[in-house]
């Protein structure tokens, strides 16, 4: 490869992003897990009622070793991902709470796991909470730019990439070319569809162009790296559309790879707290005054940036 | 800006180049036991277009002769564990009976259970498209 070219790939790799949106992602990663263990994945606590004779361990629980799941097991890992999730989402002790979390959320992962069924719907989440940590402090609202952040985000959006790009390949190597024209679709459809799913199932070649424009969608999902960002925005939506029309007709949700997929967006300027505060400051017909003081402030912090972003420039 | 020491670079490529290796590994060559590197195969398997889908149904005949659909409101029955246990039943239908208690401890004042059937519902397709031909067999029948 030449200079230039690992350059770019360096640079695309660390492209810097505002902490803000680093702070925004935390919050939003670290209450869904705590939602997620509670309400989501709720079914996995119960696996620590399963007899032991069930338990199949994967290669990571054999190699650390990792404990047969019990109720003890299983209940203290609930129970101490929900407060500590909590805590992590406020983005203080960034790396403690963060590796905390990620280090019990992946086993209770692997509990899930290890009964026979595997799904791949939270790959781009582990992804995220094992880069989240090492994305440095960041607190919502600030504009300052980050490396360590970028690089968190990029890396939480190849995993979340490489969920679709490597879903079909896993449909060539498993189900072959022959996929395309099954009935897996069909069998989907007719096990767990809703009744829209039904109802398009009488539409003759449905199921059969709908196998072929996913497994489409997912080989050319890698695109997303490289168009402009209008069109990235686009495709963005794209993908979330795709998992709304999913839910519609069969119910599942993939909603933690929906989480991650957030990597994509302008978190930072989804700000509900400053939203709210605006909303109950709205100047009352008396209350000028207090606006105005807040207008001041307000400008007093573009300011304040400002001049940040003159030194950062001048290579602070 | 805050940008990252060569250090704390050097670190993140190699991350970057662990993480991506092992997730093209596990799809290309691994199974599910490497998860969470474990090949991304939700619905990968390609099912036959002109083979019938087979959905298994748990139903109750009650004193009075009604036949009931059972699920797991009213009898707790999950269709995922009925399949996966389906050749335990085969072989031993009176298995079915904790189905039959099941259903009246939860439907008090009901007319209880005579009879316990696993149906296996036949779907027919052709080149992957429903005929609209349902059969429906017996798996395993428990009466009392």
């Amino acid at each position: 490869m030449s200079h230039k070219a690992v350059t770019k790939l360096r640079d695309w790799l660390f492209e810097p992003v505002p902490k803000g949106r680093i702070a925004a992602f935390r919050t939003l990663v670290y209450v869904f897990v705590a939602l997620d263990v509670v309400f989501f994945s709720a079914w996995i606590k119960s696996h620590g009622d399963l007899p032991g004779n069930l338990y199949q361990p994967l290669v990571v629980g054999e190699v650390l070793p990792l404990p047969t799941p019990t109720p003890l097991v299983v209940g203290t890992i609930y129970w101490a991902l929900i407060p500590l999730s909590l805590a992590a989402a406020t983005g203080r002790a960034h790396r403690l709470l963060g590796w905390s979390v990620f280090v019990l959320y992946l086993e209770y992962m692997i509990v899930a796991m290890s009964y026979g069924k595997i799904d791949h719907d939270r790959f781009g989440l582990l992804v995220a909470l094992a880069v989240l940590p090492a994305a440095g402090r960041a607190r919502h609202g600030d504009k300052e730019l980050t490396e360590a952040g970028g690089w968190a985000l990029r890396l939480t959006q190849i995993g979340v990439v490489c969920t679709y790009f490597l879903s079909s390949l896993a449909k060539l190597r498993f189900g072959g070319l022959e996929w395309l024209t099954g009935a897996t679709l069909t069998r989907a459809f007719i096990r767990r569809g809703t009744v829209l799913a039904h109802w398009l199932l009488g539409i003759p070649g449905f199921t059969t162009a709908s196998q072929i424009g996913i497994v489409g969608f997912e080989l050319l999902s890698p695109l997303v790296f490289v168009v402009k960002p209008k069109v990235r925005a686009a495709v963005v939506a794209g993908f979330y559309a795709f998992h709304l029309v999913t839910f519609c007709l069969i119910t599942i949700s993939f909603v933690p790879h929906q989480v991650a997929m957030a990597c994509f967006l302008p978190l930072e300027k989804v700000t509900p707290v400053r939203w709210t505060r605006r909303l109950l400051l709205r100047p009352k017909p008396d209350g000028s005054a207090e606006q105005a003081r807040e207008e001041v402030t307000e400008a007093a912090g573009d300011v304040h940036q400002g001049a940040a972003d003159g030194l950062d420039h001048l290579g602070r | 800006m805050e940008r990252l020491s060569t250090r704390g670079r050097v670190t993140r490529v190699a991350v970057t180049l662990v993480v991506v290796v092992l997730t093209f590994a596990g799809t290309l060559v691994g199974n599910d036991f490497w998860f969470p590197f474990a090949p991304f195969q939700m619905f990968a398997i390609a099912d036959k277009p002109n083979e019938p889908v087979l959905v298994l149904r748990t139903d109750g005949v009650d004193t009075t002769g009604k036949r009931i659909v059972l699920d797991e409101r009213n009898a707790g029955v999950r269709r995922a564990e009925i399949e996966a246990q389906i050749d335990r039943f085969k072989a031993d239908p009176s298995l079915l009976r904790s189905v039959q208690d099941a259903y009246a401890a939860r439907n008090p004042g009901k007319p209880p259970l005579v009879e316990v059937d696993i149906v296996e519902v036949q779907h027919h397709l052709r080149n992957a498209q429903p005929t609209g031909v349902i059969t429906e067999v017996v798996l395993a029948r428990w009466k009392s």
